[in-house]
C-alpha cells in the first residue's frame, strides 16, 4: 500500500490552528515560556546561591577547605600527600602571640604562620585585596590593618618598621619587624603571618596540636558520613588530635538532596502548570477536534496534529523563556538586588552559570509538554465525532447525589471542587508548592539571615574585657573594669542590662579523689609531655597550676542552667556550697564528676580555702577568664566577693534596650575610648559581627528573594489560568443561574467562597506536608546548625496573599465574562 | 390598565449587527391577562424569543417599557432585575439549562433557596408527583431523558410559585410524545396553580394549545396582541 502523504496537511493545519485560536495559541506559549523561565532561572538563581553560600562558608572560615586537622604528624602528612582523592592541602602553625608593643600593653594579636598552598590557594577566595610579598626572613611580618591596630600601630605600611614583644614556647623576646606585606579580607585578621624561618625558631611544630592546623581539600565535593569516616580513621590520629569537616562538606550528601528537592518542586510547579492549561485548553476545544473527525480527520492523525501544535507551542514557547530567563538572571536580578539596597551589603553580584542549565531546562520543559499533552491528545482521539460536537466538560462520573445541606451558596462552592477532584487538588497542589517553597525559602533565608547566627553566649549585644588579665606578670593586672565604669555603662542611655563577670585567680592542691584524675586527663588531652613528669612538682607547688574561680550573677546562673545537662540547684549555689566547672573539652562525663568535691585556695593567700561540691559541667567557654591547667571553677559571686577582696572584672556583657542599637554601641564605645585604659580593652560587638556575617553572605538574600518571586508568579498563573477555564467553562451554568434569579452579589458571594476552598485546601497541604518537606530540606542544607523557625509574619502574609487573590481571580474572571452580554445572550452565544 | 398581569408599550430592541442595526423588537404593544394561556408564534427571527427574553427581565429594551404586575422592569438594576426573575417569573427554556452539578431536587428548589425562603418541601413533593420525578429527585441531570430534564425545568420555574411561567420553545428539543407530555403537564400545573403561561412557539399545531395566539412578523406583532381581545 502506498503511503498517503498527508503530514503537510496536518502540519498546516496545526498551524493555522494555533493562528487562527490567537488567544489559546498565547495561553500555551506563555504557559511553556513561564515554566522554562522558571526552571531556566531557578537552576541559575538556585545554583547562584549555593555558589554564593559556600563563598560565604569559605568567607566565615577564612580560606577554601574541606576539612581541617588539629595537629598533623610527619607520617599523618605523608599519608595525606599519598591520598589520590586529596586535591590540596595547606599548614597552618599558630607561632606565638604579642605580647606588648611600645603603643599598646594589652595586645590582642598573635603570629602564625601558612605554607605557600595554604597562603597562595586556599585562602585567596577570602582575601579581598593583598600588597607586598609574604615574609620570608625571620624578622618580617605580613600584617592586616586591624591587627596592626590592635597592636597599636595605625598608619604603617608596606616597608615600615614595628618593634613587638612576643611569646613562644621559646620564651619572651622583643624584635623589630618589617612589614613585608598587607592584607585584608576575611579569616583571622587579629594575626601576623610570620616567615617559616620565624615558625622553625619558635619552638612549635606542625605536630603539635596547640599550633599545628591542616587544611585538606578533597577532590570530591561529596563525601558520605561513612567515607567521612573512613577518612578520619585512616589517620590514625592521636588522643589530642581533632579532625573535622567543614559544615558544607559534613553534610554535602544532605545539601544535594535539598537542592534535587527544590529543583523537583520547581519542576512539579512547572509540570502541573503545563499540564493544567493543555487539559483546560483540550478540553474546551474539544468540539473542534470532534469536527475534525467528522470531516474525516483519523484519530492518528488527530494525534499528530496535537503532537505538532505541542512541537510548535513548545518550541516557540521553550526559546523565549531561556531569552527570558537568560535576561532576568543576568540582567534584571542584578539591578532588582540593587535598586532593594542590597547588593551595598553584599557586594558584587555573580550570577553562577552552567551549560548543562540550558540543556536541562529544555530536556525537562521538553519532556513535560510531552507528557502534559498526552491526555488530552489521547482524550481528543477517543472522542468520537458526535460525542465531541456535543461535548461539555465532564462533570464527573456519578449519577446522583444526596440533596446537600447548608447553605446553598456554600454548597455549590463545594461541589465545584468536588466534582472534578483531581483538577481542583491539582491546582491546590500548586498553589501549596509554591507557599511551600516560600515557606522553605523564607524559613531558609530567615534562619541564615545575619541576625539569626548566635554571635555570643546570653545573645548579648556587646562584652567588654580587660585584657591586663592576660598578661604573664600577675602584677600588671588591673581592675580597668571597675565601680564607676559599670555604673557609667548602667547610666548610658539605651543600655538594658549591665553583666559583669568577676574572677580570682586560686590553686587547687593535689588530692586523690579530683584533682589529680583531672590533670590526668587533661595531660591526656592536651599535653605533649605526660602527667607523671610532672606530677610531683603539681604536689609540691600548686601555684604553679594556677586556675580561675569564677564569680557569676543569678541571671548568669538562670542562662547558664538551661544549657546544663543536668542543671543545678540555685539555692545551694548562691549558698557556695556546689559549683560547676568548665569542661575544656575533657571527655568527662557528669556522673563521673557529679557529687565530687573540688577545694581550691586563694592564689596569694594558701590558707584561704574553700571546697565545693561539683554540681555540673559546661562546656561554655564564655566564663574562661584564664585557661589553666587545674578547672575553671564557677560559683556565685557572692561566694567569690566573700572570698577574696576586690575581685577582678574581666569582662562585662551589655544588652540594649533595642537590640542592634548602634547609637547605644556608639555612646558605650565612647565611654571605653575616653578611659585612660583605653587600649588595655577589646570587646566582642553583636553589630560589628552582624556585618562581618553580612558581607561574608554576599548577594544570598538577593538571589532568594528571586527564587520567591519566580515561584509566586508560577502559582498566581497556575491558579488564574484554572479559575479563567473553569469559569468559562461553566459560562452557560453561571448565566442559567442568573436567569433563574441569582443575583450579581450573590454570584460573585459564590465564586468568592470557592476562592476561599481552594486556598483553604492550598494552607492545609503546605502548613502539612510543606512544612515537613521544609524542615527536611532546612535541615538538610543548615551549614550552620542554626535553630529551624518558620518567619510567621511573612508566612502569614504569603497565606493571606494566596487567599485574597484566591478570592479576587474569580470576581474578576466574572466581571470579564459579564461584559459579554445580557444573560440571555450568554446563554445563546454559548450553546 | 385593566386586569394585564403583563403589558409592553412601544417596547424596542434594536442590535448594531456591523453597520446595520437589527430591529428585534420594534414597537411592540403587547398585554396579557392573569392565568392566561398565551402563545406567540413567528418564524426564526422574528423577535419572538426577544419579546419573552424582555418580559422575563433577561434583555433590556433600548425604548418603551414592560409591566409586570404592575412594576416597571425598564427602571430596574441589575441586582433587581435577578430577584424580580426569581420571585414573579419562572423559565423552561428549550435546552433545559438545568445546573449539571445539583441533583433534580436542588435544582427544583435553587430559586426558592437563592431568595432565602423556607422551602415547602410538601407544595414541592407535590410538583414532583405530578410531574413523575418523584423516584429521580436525587438524579443528576446528565442521567435524565430530554423529557425528564424538561419536567425539572417545568418543576423549576413552578416551585417558587411565580406568577407568569415563561416557556421558550420548551418542546424544541424533544420527539412528539414527549413534547405533548410536557406540554400537558405544563398547562396542568398552571392550572393547578392558577399561573399565567407565555409561550414561544415556531410550531401552529403547539400553539393550538394555549386560550390566545399572537403572531409576531419582523418585530411587529401582526395578530392578537390581547388589547382587543
Amino acid at each position: 500500500m502506498l503511503r498517503n502523504n498527508n503530514r503537510a496537511v496536518v502540519t498546516r493545519m496545526a498551524r493555522r490552528s494555533l493562528t487562527n485560536n490567537k488567544r489559546r495559541s498565547i495561553t500555551m506559549i506563555l504557559a511553556v515560556l513561564l515554566s522554562t523561565f522558571l526552571l531556566f532561572s531557578v537552576l541559575t538563581v538556585g545554583a547562584t546561591f549555593f555558589k554564593m553560600q559556600r563563598l560565604q562558608n569559605i568567607r566565615l572560615h577564612g580560606a577554601q577547605y574541606d576539612a581541617i586537622m588539629y595537629g598533623a604528624t610527619e607520617e599523618q602528612l605523608k599519608l595525606c600527600r599519598e591520598n589520590p582523592d586529596i586535591v590540596r592541602m595547606g599548614a597552618v602553625g599558630v607561632a606565638g602571640y604579642v605580647e606588648e608593643t611600645p603603643q599598646d600593653k594589652t595586645p590582642n594579636a598573635g603570629f602564625i604562620w601558612a605554607d605557600s598552598d595554604y597562603w597562595n590557594e586556599m585562602m585567596e577566595p577570602a582575601r579581598e585585596w593583598v600588597k607586598g610579598d609574604y615574609p620570608k626572613a625571620e624578622n618580617e611580618v605580613m600584617a592586616t590593618p586591624k591587627a596592626l591596630k590592635e597592636c597599636g600601630f595605625e598608619g604603617v605600611d608596606v616597608g615600615d618598621t614595628i618593634q613587638m614583644k612576643y611569646t613562644t614556647p621559646s620564651g619572651s623576646e622583643e624584635r623589630t619587624f618589617t612589614i613585608s606585606g598587607m592584607w585584608d579580607g576575611f579569616g583571622d585578621k587579629k594575626a601576623f603571618f610570620v616567615s617559616e624561618a620565624f615558625y622553625k625558631q619558635s619552638g612549635y611544630s606542625l605536630a603539635e596540636v596547640s599550633s599545628g592546623r591542616l587544611h585538606i581539600e578533597f577532590k570530591q565535593k561529596i563525601m558520605t558520613q561513612a567515607e567521612q569516616d573512613a577518612f578520619i580513621n585512616s589517620l590514625n590520629l592521636g588522643k589530642q588530635q581533632r579532625l573535622f569537616f567543614t559544615a558544607d562538606m559534613g553534610l554535602s550528601v544532605q545539601i544535594l538532596f535539598g537542592i534535587l528537592g527544590l529543583v523537583l518542586i520547581t519542576c512539579f510547579c512547572a509540570y502541573l502548570l503545563i499540564y493544567n492549561i493543555m487539559y483546560l485548553t483540550v478540553a474546551g476545544n474539544i468540539r473542534y477536534y470532534g469536527l475534525l473527525q467528522t470531516v474525516g480527520m483519523t484519530c492518528r492523525q488527530v494525534y499528530h496534529l496535537m503532537v505538532e501544535q505541542m512541537l510548535l507551542v513548545g518550541g516557540v514557547g521553550i526559546s523565549g523563556g531561556i531569552i527570558l530567563g537568560y535576561t532576568v538572571s543576568f540582567f534584571l536580578i542584578p539591578i532588582t538586588v540593587r535598586s532593594l539596597g542590597i547588593s551595598k551589603e553584599a557586594g558584587k553580584i555573580e550570577i553562577a552559570f552552567h551549560p548543562a542549565v540550558f540543556f536541562l531546562t529544555i530536556l525537562f520543559i521538553g519532556f513535560t509538554v510531552f507528557i502534559a499533552s498526552q491526555k488530552p491528545a489521547k482524550m481528543a482521539m477517543r472522542c468520537s465525532p458526535v460525542e465531541a460536537l456535543g461535548y461539555r466538560p465532564k462533570t464527573g462520573a456519578k449519577k446522583s447525589h444526596k440533596t446537600g445541606k447548608g447553605k446553598i451558596l456554600w454548597r455549590m462552592a463545594g461541589e465545584q471542587l468536588r466534582k472534578d477532584k483531581k483538577k481542583a487538588f491539582i491546582v491546590m497542589l500548586s498553589m501549596a508548592a509554591s507557599l511551600s517553597v516560600f515557606l522553605c525559602m523564607t524559613t531558609l533565608i530567615h534562619s541564615q539571615g545575619a541576625r539569626e547566627f548566635n554571635y555570643n553566649y546570653m545573645d548579648l549585644d556587646m562584652v567588654v574585657k580587660n585584657d591586663t588579665i592576660k598578661k604573664e606578670d600577675l602584677s600588671e593586672h588591673r581592675q580597668i573594669i571597675d565601680e564607676k565604669l559599670l555604673n557609667e555603662f548602667k547610666k548610658t542611655k539605651g543600655v538594658k542590662e549591665v553583666h559583669p563577670v568577676i574572677y580570682t585567680e586560686i590553686t587547687v592542691p593535689w588530692e586523690p579523689e579530683f584533682s589529680d584524675k583531672w590533670m590526668r586527663e587533661f595531660y591526656e588531652m592536651w599535653m605533649t609531655i605526660p602527667y607523671e613528669d610532672e606530677i610531683e612538682e603539681y604536689k609540691d607547688h600548686p601555684e604553679n597550676f594556677g586556675s580561675c574561680l569564677v564569680g557569676i550573677s543569678r541571671t548568669d546562673l538562670e542562662n547558664l542552667n538551661e544549657t546544663l545537662e543536668t542543671p543545678v540547684d540555685a539555692k545551694a549555689f548562691e549558698k557556695g556550697e556546689t559549683c560547676i566547672l568548665v569542661r575544656n573539652d575533657l571527655s568527662f562525663k557528669e556522673k563521673e564528676l557529679l557529687g565530687k568535691k573540688v577545694t581550691c585556695t586563694e592564689y596569694a593567700d594558701m590558707e584561704n580555702k574553700r571546697t565545693f561540691e561539683i554540681a555540673g559541667l559546661t562546656d561554655e567557654t564564655y566564663y574562661n577568664a584564664l585557661n589553666g591547667y587545674p578547672p575553671t571553677i564557677i560559683v556565685s559571686e557572692k561566694v567569690v566577693n566573700t572570698f577574696v577582696e576586690n575581685p577582678c572584672v574581666f569582662k562585662v556583657g551589655i544588652r540594649y534596650d533595642e537590640e542592634y542599637d548602634e547609637d547605644t554601641e556608639g555612646r558605650i564605645l565612647e565611654l571605653l575610648q575616653q578611659s585612660p585604659d583605653a587600649k588595655d580593652f577589646s570587646y566582642d560587638s553583636k553589630i560589628e559581627l552582624m556585618e562581618y556575617v553580612k558581607k561574608a553572605q554576599g548577594n544570598m538574600m538577593g538571589v532568594g528573594i528571586g527564587i520567591i518571586a519566580i515561584l509566586a508568579l508560577i502559582g498566581f498563573m497556575n491558579y488564574v489560568n484554572t479559575t479563567v477555564g473553569s469559569i468559562q467553562s461553566r459560562q452557560v451554568e453561571i448565566s442559567v443561574m442568573e436567569s433563574i434569579g441569582m443575583t450579581g452579589k450573590q454570584l460573585r458571594k459564590m465564586l468568592v467562597m470557592e476562592g476561599m476552598l481552594y486556598a483553604g485546601g492550598a494552607w492545609g497541604i503546605t502548613i502539612t506536608i510543606g512544612l515537613a518537606v521544609t524542615y527536611k530540606i532546612y535541615q538538610s542544607v543548615n551549614y550552620q546548625g542554626v535553630p529551624f523557625e518558620v518567619p510567621i509574619i511573612s508566612v502569614l502574609a504569603a497565606m493571606l496573599s494566596i487567599a485574597i487573590i484566591c478570592m479576587i481571580v474569580p470576581v474578576l474572571v466574572y466581571r470579564n465574562l459579564e461584559k459579554k452580554g445580557a444573560v440571555v445572550e450568554r446563554i445563546k452565544g454559548f450553546e | 390598565m385593566g386586569d394585564w398581569i403583563v403589558e409592553t408599550k412601544d417596547l424596542k430592541k434594536y442590535y448594531k449587527l456591523g453597520e446595520n442595526t437589527v430591529k428585534a423588537l420594534d414597537g411592540v404593544n403587547f398585554a396579557v391577562k392573569e392565568q392566561e394561556f398565551t402563545a406567540i408564534v413567528g418564524k426564526s427571527g422574528s423577535g419572538k424569543s426577544t419579546l419573552l427574553h424582555m418580559i422575563g427581565g433577561l434583555d433590556t429594551p433600548t425604548s418603551g417599557s414592560v409591566y409586570v404586575n404592575g412594576k416597571n422592569l425598564a427602571g430596574m438594576t441589575k441586582e433587581k432585575l435577578a430577584i424580580f426573575r426569581r420571585r414573579k417569573v419562572g423559565f423552561v427554556f428549550q435546552s433545559y439549562n438545568l445546573v449539571q452539578d445539583l441533583n433534580v431536587y436542588e435544582n427544583v428548589v435553587l430559586p426558592i433557596e437563592l431568595d432565602g425562603r423556607p422551602i415547602d418541601t410538601e407544595f414541592v413533593d407535590q410538583i414532583l408527583d405530578l410531574l413523575k420525578l418523584h423516584e429521580k429527585r436525587e438524579a443528576l441531570p446528565n442521567t435524565l431523558s430530554g423529557g425528564q430534564q424538561q419536567r425539572v425545568a417545568i418543576a423549576r420555574a413552578v416551585a417558587s410559585k411565580p406568577a407568569i411561567l415563561l416557556a421558550d420553545e420548551p418542546t424544541g428539543n424533544l420527539d412528539t410524545a414527549s413534547s405533548h407530555d410536557v406540554l400537558g403537564l405544563l398547562k396542568i400545573v398552571a392550572k393547578q396553580f392558577g399561573q399565567t403561561i407565555i409561550l414561544i412557539t415556531h410550531d401552529n399545531d403547539i400553539a393550538q394549545l394555549a386560550d390566545r395566539i399572537v403572531r409576531i412578523e419582523d418585530g411587529k406583532i401582526v395578530k392578537g396582541s390581547g388589547f382587543h381581545a
